[in-house]
């Protein structure tokens, strides 16, 4: 059994008192749900909701015209007849002499690697054929 | 009503009948907003119709009914929230226009109007609704913790410290009475 200074009945009470006071009366609930129901077999959301259907297209519109310029140029390399006009694509022939003219070029300062003994670098050592004059002399002193 | 299942009829008398706790739950969600709460409402009921709101038949229909409303106030909030945001920037070059009350406003701003706001301001807006739902709306911590879609525990925590401030906001109103009584 609960005393009027029950904290909850007071709670209670002070709850119903605020609603009572507070609240402005409801809307009758044939209205609600009659407007509900044409909304309803009108295919719309809610009092103040665009249709699903706009909805989605408004998102893939913002999607698209994020997604346009990162797609754009990998799309045109697909297309057909975009490799002919690719500037960086070259015939066979025109590869070749390219290749030539890249190999039979040289550089103004060449000269400067000249060195004295840079032919050594030029053939692999022979071991056991050293020059004449020292081979005699080995064998001399040998004897 | 705990029926497994409702056909259409049922569903439809049974939402009409607890039509006006459910506007008053509405209204708690929209913060006292009488159009929004029923646009809450009526975008309730409209998902009750076309099939995105569905009673499956666990639990109590107030419960299920209670939790899609709160969802669909959530959701107008939002809604709302954006929308100021996109118009503040117009709202900058608009005069205010002066507050305009009806005699019907002035009469529910009377002095203990005034006291009951202060006292349920003093709670935060979770402590209200899962005091509402306890006491007014007559369900279970468990249940009010289904409705607002958090876990039991945070519902408890809800329930006790808005339970405390109630009563302190109680205790020194009653004061302030005798205070009052004795000076006068």
């Amino acid at each position: 059994m609960s005393s009027p200074l029950d904290p909850d009945d007071a709670l209670r009470a002070s709850l119903r008192e605020a609603h009572e006071a507070l609240d402005p009366p409801a809307p009758s609930f044939e209205r609600l749900w009659s407007r509900a129901q044409s909304g309803a077999r009108a295919g719309r959301t809610g009092p103040s909701r665009p249709r699903p259907g706009l909805r989605w297209a408004l998102v893939t519109a913002f999607t698209l015209a994020l997604l346009t310029p990162l797609l754009l140029p990998r799309l045109g390399s697909l297309l057909p007849g975009s490799q002919q006009e690719n500037p960086t694509l070259m015939s066979e022939e025109e590869a070749l002499r390219f290749a030539e003219d890249l190999s039979a070029w040289g550089s103004s300062l060449e000269f400067l690697d000249q060195a004295p003994g840079l032919e050594l670098f030029d053939s692999f050592p022979q071991i056991y054929q050293l020059p004449r004059s020292f081979g005699d002399s080995l064998t001399v002193e040998m004897n | 009503m705990d029926a497994p299942s409702l056909d259409a009829e049922d569903l439809c008398t049974e939402i009409e009948r607890l039509h006006e706790q459910s506007f008053a739950w509405s209204l708690i969600c929209c913060q006292g907003n009488r159009a929004e709460a029923e646009d809450v409402l009526q975008t309730t009921y409209l998902k009750v119709l076309d099939g995105r709101a569905r009673f499956a038949g666990e639990g109590r229909l107030k419960t299920w009914l209670f939790a899609v409303i709160r969802r669909t106030a959530a959701g107008l909030r939002r809604q709302r929230v954006l929308r100021e945001q996109l118009l503040s920037f117009a709202a900058l070059f608009r005069r205010p226009s002066p507050a305009v009350r009806n005699p019907e406003e002035e009469a529910w701003e009377s002095e203990r109007n005034q006291q009951l706001r202060h006292r349920l301001s003093r709670l935060s807006p979770k402590q209200r609704q899962v005091l509402e739902l306890v006491f007014f709306h007559e369900l279970t911590i468990e249940q009010a913790a289904q409705v607002l879609g958090v876990a039991l525990g945070t519902a408890r925590i809800h329930y006790q410290r808005g339970k405390k401030r109630f009563a302190e906001s109680l205790r020194a109103e009653k004061e302030g009475y005798e205070l009052t009584a004795r000076s006068g």
